[in-house]
């Protein structure tokens, strides 16, 4: 192990901080991330080095794997030559697309001293590939467009085959660019066939088909070649094709879902393509999927304790704090309490239950009153009931006793241990501070945060998720993931996951 | 189990946890009758609906298996065999057409 660094004071940003942050789904905007990588490309280069490392095997948000190595490349403070390696080796492991993006993203920050390093990592991308013929082919057959730019952008020279098919889009006889062009013309039965046994991607296939592709063994043959991600965002297409009613394409669906049950990467959007499906079975099905994947995502463990605030005009703290208990009695074995409080607090045990049925019971939950996010806490002391982990999802304003980091203190003391503490932020839209001023009246503290002061002053850790006044619940498995039972076990995974490094990368 | 039995969604489980549930189920008929106690109703109707739709299932993934075998097969027809049959289908177009033509 490289000599630690040592993690920032509190002036400078927190490892937790980091992570968190890049936990976070930006939708496309790679600047998004710069702020906060810049800082810790400044202020903690070998944990961004690390945790760069660690967001490849376990982050569920491409973007952050493509914008991460090129602002540690941008903003890095001096060469570390293997911190440079391992930012570099993880551009390599993206796929020629979002290399593209990368390189593009690279340009538009500017990479002092890296872009000959850049240009060469690119020539070992493209030569590895052209030496495997297999795997070459693979590659252009998916990303023919993008393995041009990289060539160009870049001026190298193409080998022979690769000048052929991706320079000048010729299709040589036998390989699998003639049959794609060919799908076309063939019987559908044939075209089936070739789809599976010449591995076309889904997409390129269902292109190549165009009207055809409705036809019962082509949709089956499709199936097949889906990806975990294509199957689940594709279901309400896949179900406008018959797959609920034919035998056979109901029997491929199900075997898709049981591949993508062991998926990590579309968590996110199952949920999402479950809401845009009408069908209830399928619909159904698609739940089931999403549960079993955040079983497999994994990382949270213990028992928990999730604090919803219900006060005036806090309906996104109680939606947002069912999805987060749903999501933690997912993904732990132990308990989860899930109790919601105005100045009284109501508990409900949640454990082993799904998002749903969280939310039957909890439907009569509704927002009114002031804020004591303690009681909630004292309800747990009152029943004597241990946790691990405490999320409180509020707005933080909180104005009448007990307060939580009294009641905090007091249930330190009683089972010996400080859990850790996290903050899922709620902000108040314009309309909904309107509707506030109109029911309340302007009240001392009104839009001003109180619980991160009040813990900080009893000497109290508390890490906080920025969720904003509009929340993203796609982006909740995310945050909820990085939560920890040990304060700094989510600082000590990042730190433990090796460096990369070129040559591994190309061994 | 008992209440994943008395309240099983075929939409929301899959063959393993189907075939867990029948196991289950019929460990339970015969625990029953081991005890010479009537078996509730509910324990053998679930059992009935689950085997039927893991004969269904089953039905769905022969027939699934033998489209992906008939089009790996067409894959391989030669250009001979492909020229036939566009013959034959061209002689038979050609007798309708003959047909319609008396």
């Amino acid at each position: 192990m490289r000599k630690s660094v040592p993690a920032p004071t509190e002036a400078g940003l927190t490892r937790n901080q980091m992570v968190q942050e890049l936990a976070r789904s930006t939708h496309g905007k790679l600047e998004a991330y710069v702020p906060t990588a810049t800082r810790a490309a400044a202020e903690d280069p070998e944990f961004l080095g690390h945790l760069i490392a660690w967001n490849e095997k376990n982050g569920q948000v491409r973007d952050s794997k493509v914008a991460l190595p090129v602002v540690y490349l941008a903003k890095r403070k001096e060469d570390d030559a293997e911190l440079l390696d391992n930012a570099l080796a993880h551009m390599a492991l993206l796929d020629p697309r979002n290399l593209v993006r990368s390189i593009h993203f690279a340009h538009d920050l500017k990479t002092p001293g890296a872009g000959l390093k850049i240009r060469r990592m690119v020539e070992r991308y493209l030569r590895a590939r052209e030496a495997n013929w297999a795997w070459w082919e693979r590659t252009a057959v998916q990303h023919r467009g993008s393995l041009k730019t990289l060539y160009a952008m870049n001026h190298i020279k193409p080998n022979a085959m690769a000048d052929l098919i991706v320079m000048k889009g010729k299709k040589p006889t036998g390989t699998v660019f003639e049959a794609i062009s060919q799908l076309k013309t063939m019987s559908p039965l044939e075209a089936a066939g070739t789809i599976i046994t010449r591995k076309i991607p889904f997409l390129i296939a269902l292109g190549a088909l165009g009207e055809k592709a409705k036809d019962e063994n082509l949709v089956l043959a499709l199936i097949e070649r889906m990806t975990p991600t294509e199957l689940v965002t594709n279901t309400k297409m896949l179900e406008r094709m018959g797959v609920k009613d034919k035998p056979a394409l109901r029997s491929a669906f199900e075997e898709g879902l049981k591949r993508a049950a062991a998926s990590k990467k579309a968590t996110l959007k199952t949920t999402r393509a479950a809401e845009s499906i009408d069908d209830e079975k399928l619909k159904a099905k698609l739940e089931v999927l999403q549960e079993k994947q955040l079983e497999t995502m994994g990382g949270v463990e213990g028992n928990w304790l999730v604090l919803g605030d219900k006060s005036g005009s806090m309906e996104s703290c109680i939606e947002t704090a069912r999805h987060i208990a749903g999501l933690l009695a997912k993904m732990v074995k132990g308990q989860v309490h899930l109790v919601f409080f105005d100045v009284t607090p109501t508990y409900y045990p949640v454990t082993g239950k799904t998002y749903d049925e969280i939310k039957k019971t909890t439907a009569r939950v509704g927002a009114n009153g002031a804020t004591s996010i303690g009681c909630g806490l004292m309800s747990m002391l009152d029943r004597g009931i241990e946790v691990d982990g405490i999320a409180i999802v509020s707005d933080a304003e909180e104005n009448t006793n007990p307060l939580f980091s009294k009641t905090y203190k007091l249930y330190s003391e009683r089972f010996g241990k400080q859990v850790p503490v996290y903050l899922y932020k709620v902000g108040h839209s314009p309309a909904a501070l309107q509707q506030m001023r109109s029911v309340y009246g302007l009240y001392a503290n009104m839009g001003v945060d109180t619980l991160t002061p009040s813990m900080a002053a009893d000497g109290f850790d508390m890490q906080t998720f920025q969720l904003g006044d509009d929340v993203d619940y796609y982006s909740l498995p995310n945050l909820v993931k990085t939560m920890r039972t040990q304060r700094y076990g989510l600082s000590d995974e990042v730190m433990a996951t090796p460096l990369l490094t070129l040559d591994a990368v190309f061994a | 189990m008992l209440q994943e039995l008395k309240n099983v969604n075929l939409d929301r489980v899959d063959e393993e946890q189907m075939v867990a549930l029948v196991t289950f189920g019929e460990q339970l008929a015969k625990s029953y009758s081991d005890l010479d106690l009537v078996a509730p109703e509910w324990v053998e109707e679930k059992l009935k609906v689950l085997k039927r739709e893991l004969a269904a299932r089953q039905r769905d993934n022969l027939e699934k298996a033998l489209k992906e075998v008939q089009a790996r097969r067409e894959t391989l027809r030669t250009a001979e065999e492909k020229r036939n049959d566009l013959d034959a289908q061209a002689a038979k177009l050609q007798e309708r057409l003959a047909a319609l033509t008396k």
